[in-house]
């Protein structure tokens, strides 16, 4: 009876504890989520800089769920009506200039995007952060003025992934990831995603600013700047076909 | 003893065995006839042959920007526009210039792709400089206003299974980031001279490679050609000057390595052929020395004992052997000498199979010869090389000379 009172009260302790803490796989879940809700459209502009040059794109991009995506370039009038579509895991890329549809290949998915610092992978099938790694909790840190978790994804065993390894920050108080680093088999940092400009966007909160740093050109990058938003909206699966993919101009 | 002395006296002393002098001298002459015949034809056909091989990619010089041989980018190019084509122009010794823009990109048909070399030429500055339209083996040339047809390489062709009015799509990278993407319609079928290249080449009119890649103005590089080869290290030089320190200047030793090295190695193994050949000749030589001076160890121990200074008389044993030699360089060079003009004038002409390959190839079927100086003057190098080294014999026998010994056996 005397020890019933104490071990009842670190038991309570104990499981609520367990309880409330999320595991780093959830936060990355929920963090996936915010980005992408069950439905989105959004209109984004892409900025690639270079030491010489810079040069802008502007696109539109449908998604449902993990598995469907549309992006469709809007401009330059040159790559105007070029798209990339995922159907579950399948990706292609539509060249409207020599009217031919590309199947990106699984080794094609490190490669860069339009000659972006985002890879296809980034671009169009960004979703297996979740289903694709374990998480486990690094540490706590802040980025951009917002308490983050530092979580770090290893893949799984062979799992489709471009990345040995990555580290991320999310935002504690709204779920946001606020910077990826992504490494390679090998360790190394290859490139650095980081979010910024918090906005209301599409009845969201969310970094409306995406900097993509190539860790071996600090001279370069390619930014993403979103302007607007729709989400969980109805959308069907057969929007995501090739003959949209071929049929969409803007 | 006056040096006119000597030498009356040493040339006299050579024509003491008359045939003995006219056999030697003989065989130094031929060793030089045919040392300068094969050299001169060696050279006069690297210098033929280069002319021909550079015009379809090297040329004899080419500008480029400064960065573009690093990996072949895109975004390294040089302007295109009409100033800068004035600045080229004006370049002493140029006989020749064609812009170029060359790159890569995926090529695709059907449902094959490959990957291909794109070359934007101006057709008509191109076919006066290599003779590409005649290089046409099934459709026809294009032209300048052409915007969507290309040339490709019989190799590439039959990979692809395509013929003339086929589409071929092309794929790549662009200036600055851009993409490259088009379509295109073949317009004629070439036969390339490399079988590797004529597997992978695509030919497109110069605007429309530059619009393919999105350069603008612009190409990969200003092809020069100059009089001939001997004259390109000039040619260098003064485009060097010309065009300052921002336009990197190659030759086309430094773009085709493997022609540079081929040449070389002919000509290796043409100079290791001809130094065997004098050093069998100059063993010849050697021994007439050598029995000239053995045979008048008395004659020297006599003139020694009657006072002649030593100095003196291994003064006239050189004397003996440059005249020597001297008479086989000149025999030599008075028979040689016509032979390789009149066939400077003539050239060997080529017939049967190899003549028909290397018209094919866009050369003239000819072996012409070389009148360098240069190719004169290291023959006569290499004589009085063995001249020294021969003269060494009675030198030292003369210095050693004991004159009791000698006149006594």
């Amino acid at each position: 009876m005397k020890l019933a009172i104490p071990a009842a009260l670190l038991l309570t302790l104990l499981t609520s504890v367990s309880a409330r803490a999320e595991t780093a796989t959830e936060i990355v879940r929920k963090a996936d989520l915010q980005m992408r809700g069950k439905s989105s459209y959004t209109e984004t502009t892409m900025q690639i800089v270079r030491p010489d040059w810079t040069r802008t794109m502007s696109m539109k991009a449908w998604s449902k769920g993990a598995d469907y995506s549309l992006v469709l370039v809007t401009a330059p009038a040159r790559d105007k009506g070029s798209s990339s579509l995922k159907r579950v895991k399948e990706m292609w890329n539509w060249v409207p200039s020599i009217e031919r549809v590309i199947k990106i290949a699984p080794s094609m998915l490190g490669q860069s995007w339009m000659g972006s610092d985002f890879t296809n992978d980034d671009l169009i099938n960004q979703s297996s952060i979740v289903v694709d790694y374990t998480h486990i909790l690094l540490r706590e840190d802040t980025f951009d003025n917002a308490a983050c978790w530092v979580i770090e994804a290893t893949p799984k065993e062979n799992a489709p992934v471009v990345w040995g390894k990555l580290v991320l920050w999310i935002s504690q108080a709204e779920y946001h990831q606020r910077k990826i680093e992504y490494f390679d088999e090998y360790g190394e940092l290859i490139n650095t995603l980081s979010t910024l400009d918090v906005k209301e966007i599409g009845g969201r909160t969310l970094p409306t600013r995406m900097e993509m740093q190539p860790a071996d050109k600090p001279q370069q990058k390619t930014v993403l700047i979103y302007h607007r938003a729709k989400f969980d909206f109805d959308l069907p699966t057969d929007f995501f076909s090739q003959s949209n993919m071929k049929g969409l101009r803007e | 003893m006056t040096p006119t002395f000597m030498v009356r006296l040493a040339w006299r002393n050579i024509w003491r065995q008359k045939r003995r002098t006219l056999l030697t001298a003989s065989a130094l002459a031929i060793a030089m006839l045919l040392a300068l015949f094969t050299r001169s034809m060696q050279e006069g056909s690297y210098a033929h042959n280069l002319d021909n091989a550079t015009r379809f990619y090297s040329g004899y010089l080419q500008l480029q920007n400064p960065e573009f041989s690093k990996n072949q980018s895109i975004d390294k190019l040089l302007p295109a526009d009409d100033g800068f084509l004035k600045r080229v122009e004006s370049i002493p010794g140029v006989t020749e210039i064609v812009p170029r823009l060359e790159s890569f990109a995926l090529g695709a048909a059907g449902d094959k792709s490959k990957g291909v070399l794109v070359m934007g030429v101006d057709p008509e500055r191109e076919d006066g400089y290599s003779g590409l339209s005649h290089k046409v083996i099934s459709g026809r040339y294009f032209k300048r206003e052409d915007e969507r047809a290309v040339l490709i390489g019989g190799g590439l062709a039959a990979y692809f299974n395509l013929q003339v009015g086929d589409e071929i799509a092309l794929y790549g990278q662009g200036y600055h980031g851009t993409t490259a993407a088009g379509l295109f319609r073949i317009a004629g079928i070439v036969k390339f001279p490399h079988k590797q290249i004529d597997a992978r080449i695509v030919y497109l009119p110069l605007k429309a490679a530059q619009d393919l890649y999105v350069t603008g103005e612009q190409v990969t590089a200003w092809v020069l050609h100059g009089r001939d080869a001997r004259s390109i290290p000039q040619l260098e030089h003064d485009a060097r000057q010309v065009m300052g320190d921002t336009i990197r200047v190659r030759d086309w030793a430094d773009i085709s390595p493997e022609l540079a090295q081929q040449i070389a190695l002919d000509r290796a193994s043409g100079q290791f052929m001809i130094l065997v050949l004098y050093g069998v000749v100059g063993f010849g030589l050697f021994a007439t020395i050598v029995m000239m001076t053995l045979e008048r160890q008395r004659e020297f121990a006599v003139m020694l004992a009657t006072g002649m200074p030593r100095g003196k008389l291994q003064w006239i044993a050189i004397l003996e052997t440059l005249f020597l030699a001297l008479t086989g360089v000149v025999l030599g060079l008075l028979v040689t000498t016509p032979i390789l003009v009149w066939f400077f004038y003539n050239p060997i002409p080529l017939s049967g199979e190899l003549a028909i390959t290397m018209e094919e190839m866009g050369f003239e079927p000819i072996i012409p010869f070389s009148l360098a100086p240069e190719l004169f003057a290291g023959q006569i190098g290499i004589v009085l090389c063995l001249l020294a080294l021969c003269a060494c014999y009675p030198l030292l026998r003369i210095g050693r000379l004991r004159i009791m010994q000698a006149m006594k056996g």
